[in-house]
């Protein structure tokens, strides 16, 4: 169910790092220029203004969503091992993924 | 290539002798009369690059004699072809000729040669004159009226020029490939088909020019309607393409949000200073005819006023938010940047009876304000010309939706 199908990151990467180190308290803040058009498959975040759109897969919609509700790092994983609790070893690495991302395309952005 | 029907050598004999063609059906060398299939057609847009003119003197004024009709230079004109050109384009001031325009002079049809007559290459027996002349002041031979004379040998006709024989060559090996072209035309409507699905699903078996077709469908603004139409086929595609085409519709039907958001608060400012407005093109259509706004790209919006509205139209807007990038007394373009899209703005005035029109009016919403629209038959002889002027494939998906929005207005055969 929890699938992340992004390139595959080692643990040295430096966004891997940026997002694994992080401030598990830290919130963030939607970039209000995306949204979210689903489809069957799949989620794309498209920004006019930017003429850029971003394709999430599963995990990665989640997690936009839940920092929408202005949840903290910690609180996702939480929610994320309590639905998935058969995936609890991965869903750190698929966290962070996702929020490193989100991060990097400016989808999201640290809340102050 | 538009094929609308065969024709008669009796026919085709009539109108040479209208015409006093000087190179007939059978002569020069050309393959006897009755060995020629022979149809009425209409050319597109896209087939300027195979059209030829003959190779007799009039292939040396083109660019590398290659004979084509767009490699075509003024400057290499010899004097008695210019001067033949120029009697269709500027009659003498005694004359009551107007110049010429072959898209509406079906009695000067050219007389082109070909083998195949959907994809060309096509030679002009006769005519050359005409189309050079044609070329010269409307810059294409899109639209003009043709008879085709159809035969399997026409590259070893000695007045070919040699670069028909290798677009002939190239033509006849890609013949049995479906091409973006033939699929994106599939598309070219709003409401799927049974018979359309049925064509478009063969099209696709097989088909590997996935971005070739992409790119065609968003330089003709097809992007969307494609996609809608491959979805309802159930039609399977590439990841690549599946996500670039879902990516363009996305960017439309955002862009076309943003666009009908600003059309209701230019209504809404035109209303309170009593300046009726009626919405046509892109926009109107998006908002009357197509069941998506994101179906239909929008590339602007567009307004008819009443003459008397043009200016202080102009001057109210330019009070909110609108700069003016052109104007006069019947038009104006003007200009914004609205979440980031440009809005184009082009208001006109009708040359038809506003008030008419303003009474026909379809209603309906922009963005919750009152818009009104031009009635289906008005938007299509409002659309016709607009088509001639500057095609895009999209437009024949606006005209065949209009048509069958009025089913029990427009007979359609």
């Amino acid at each position: 169910m929890l699938r992340h199908s992004a390139k595959a990151r080692s643990t040295d990467h430096p966004l891997f790092q940026t997002a694994k180190t992080m401030n598990t308290t830290q919130r963030f803040t939607l970039n209000p220029d995306y949204k979210a058009e689903q489809f069957d498959d799949e989620v794309l975040l498209y920004a006019v203004s930017a003429g850029q759109g971003v394709y999430l897969n599963e995990t990665a919609f989640l997690v936009w969503e839940m920092c929408g509700r202005g949840l903290s790092a910690a609180e996702m994983a939480a929610q994320l091992e309590a639905a998935y609790p058969e995936q609890q070893e991965v869903i750190g690495d698929e966290l962070a993924a996702a929020l490193d991302s989100l991060l990097e395309n400016g989808i999201i952005h640290p809340a102050p | 290539m538009i094929l609308l029907g065969p024709a008669t050598l009796a026919e085709l004999r009539g109108h040479e002798r209208a015409c006093k063609a000087s190179v007939v059906l059978g002569s020069h060398g050309l393959a006897p009369p009755e060995t020629f299939s022979l149809r009425k057609a209409l050319i597109e847009p896209d087939d300027a690059d195979r059209l030829h003119l003959l190779n007799c003197g009039f292939a040396a004024c083109t660019q590398g004699r290659s004979g084509r009709l767009t490699d075509l230079d003024a400057e290499l004109l010899p004097p008695e072809t210019r001067q033949r050109a120029d009697s269709f384009l500027r009659p003498a001031p005694d004359s009551s000729r107007r110049p010429l325009d072959l898209r509406s002079a079906p009695q000067l049809a050219l007389l082109l040669a070909c083998a195949d007559a959907a994809n060309g290459p096509w030679v002009i027996i006769d005519g050359n004159h005409r189309a050079i002349a044609q070329q010269l002041r409307h810059g294409s031979l899109a639209w003009v009226p043709v008879f085709l004379c159809i035969h399997p040998a026409i590259a070893t006709w000695s007045y070919v020029p040699a670069s028909f024989r290798q677009t002939a060559a190239l033509v006849a090996e890609q013949a049995d490939r479906p091409s973006a072209r033939q699929i994106l035309r599939l598309c070219a409507r709003i409401e799927p088909h049974p018979q359309q699905q049925r064509d478009l699903t063969a099209a696709c078996s097989g088909f590997a020019a996935w971005d070739e077709l992409i790119r065609a469908a968003e330089a003709e603004d097809m992007a969307p309607l494609l996609l809608r139409h491959l979805t309802t086929a159930k039609i399977s595609l590439p990841d690549v393409a599946r996500r670039t085409l879902r990516l363009l519709s996305v960017h439309h039907r955002q862009t076309n949000l943003i666009l009908i958001k600003m059309l209701g608060r230019v209504l809404a400012l035109l209303e309170t200073q009593g300046i009726p407005a009626l919405a046509h093109g892109g926009a109107a259509l998006c908002q009357t005819l197509y069941p998506e706004p994101g179906l239909r790209p929008l590339s602007g919006l567009d307004l008819l006023l009443a003459d008397k509205d043009i200016a202080p139209a102009c001057a109210l807007l330019r009070q909110h938010w609108f700069s003016t990038l052109a104007e006069t007394e019947t038009s104006a373009v003007l200009c914004q940047t609205a979440d980031g899209v440009d809005v184009r703005l082009r208001l006109s005035s009708s040359s038809q009876d506003f008030s008419r029109l303003l009474r026909n009016a379809v209603s309906c919403a922009a963005d919750g304000v009152r818009m009104r629209a031009l009635a289906a038959d008005e938007m299509l002889l409002h659309l016709c010309p607009l088509a001639c002027a500057s095609y895009k494939l999209i437009t024949s998906a606006d005209i065949v939706g209009l048509l069958e929005s009025r089913s029990d207005f427009f007979s359609i055969q």
